[in-house]
């Protein structure tokens, strides 16, 4: 029997017992050579391991109720962070044939029209003042009104490097 | 996939707590005693297996149903448990040669008998984790999940042949280094021809 035969049956008796004859011969082998001594050593030592670990071990009886808790508080988590919520909700949205990085890319194109449509868009008359629109993770929107009456829309993302800001009037 | 697989994962992608756990349940056994087989005691292992089963429902927005879920599953738990045993190495690299804990399952009645039995369990699982993740991660999915050669193949994104010889290399490095941890600790003893 050559070493490569051998552990081929090394590997089957993982699955069961081999026949008598290739098990006899398995062993003659073996007990000339020291190389598929030592993978059948291992394989019958991660075997018996295995065993032991599959008679015992199992996670303890509160495990499920702190994997639910830390379960729970992620949702929650996520749920409070709207990009996190928006990003999913792409995620789930998009054809699973959708490679990510065409994903990427149409939800930045979709992210670029947006900003450019705020910068365009018709005046209104109210409200009147200054104020600002948090939005969490989101670029900030803030609308000013100038001394003649016209209102201003500026976003303004600080998470971008250089900082971006865009202005335009709205009315 | 059944049809009521195909709506619990829809339903977990979005996020649901309750969907996931369902899908989870049949796993999770099986992936603690993957992990237990590297980890030092199962406070660790639980810990591990949280962190992977944490991760996977972080994931499943992504899972695209390429594979089936349990191949995918278990990409993501192999992935967290390599950074985790990575983490671990970090922290102390003593650690990582201490002698596991593990649980008193010899049934031989002879205390001395019991305690080689243990000490051989021990030396496999150091032997085991000092491993390249290469090797110890198809050993772990055939020994230890009995799993075919070709979800092996498809959870390590391997040829099926690349996966047989990474079994029988893996094999015989550990068979080595065993022999040799053996060596030292029984140093009188002489070996085998």
């Amino acid at each position: 029997m050559r070493c490569a035969n051998t552990r081929d049956y090394i590997a089957q008796q993982h699955d069961g017992p081999l026949e008598p004859l290739t098990a006899a011969a398995l062993e003659t082998h073996i007990a000339d050579c020291s190389r598929c001594r030592a993978i059948r050593d291992a394989a019958e030592a991660l075997d018996l391991d295995a065993a032991a670990l599959r008679g015992t071990a199992a996670p303890s009886s509160d495990f499920a109720d702190r994997l639910h808790a830390r379960l729970q508080a992620e949702h929650r988590d996520r749920e409070a962070a709207p990009v996190g919520r928006l990003l999913r909700h792409l995620a789930t949205a998009f054809p699973n044939s959708l490679r990510p990085r065409t994903a990427v890319a149409l939800i930045s194109a979709l992210a670029a029209i947006a900003a450019v449509l705020v910068t365009q868009l018709p005046p209104a008359k109210s409200p009147e003042g200054e104020g600002t629109y948090a939005t969490g993770h989101l670029p900030r929107l803030t609308v000013r009104q100038s001394p003649d009456g016209r209102l201003y829309a500026e976003l303004d993302d600080r998470t971008c490097a250089p900082r971006f800001t865009q202005k335009g009037h709205v009315r | 996939m059944s049809n009521e697989e195909r709506d619990l994962i829809q339903k977990a992608r979005t996020g649901d707590v309750a969907a996931f756990e369902s899908l989870i349940q049949t796993h999770q056994a099986k992936l603690f005693r993957l992990i237990m087989a590297l980890a030092h005691n199962a406070e660790d292992a639980e810990d591990c297996l949280q962190e992977a089963l944490l991760h996977a429902y972080r994931a499943m927005p992504l899972f695209r149903g390429e594979s089936s879920f349990a191949t995918w599953l278990y990409r993501v738990a192999l992935n967290s448990t390599r950074n985790w045993l990575r983490a671990q190495s970090r922290r102390s690299r003593e650690k990582l040669l201490e002698r596991a804990h593990l649980p008193d399952h010899a049934t031989s009645p002879d205390p001395g008998e019991r305690i080689v039995h243990q000490q051989h369990l021990e030396s496999i699982r150091v032997v085991l984790r000092a491993l390249p993740d290469k090797y110890r991660e198809p050993l772990l999915l055939r020994h230890y999940h009995d799993m075919p050669y070709d979800q092996i193949a498809q959870i390590l994104g391997i040829p099926i042949g690349t996966v047989r010889s990474r079994l029988s290399e893996a094999r015989r490095i550990l068979g080595q280094r065993l022999r040799a941890l053996e060596m030292t600790e029984h140093p009188t003893e002489v070996p085998s021809p």
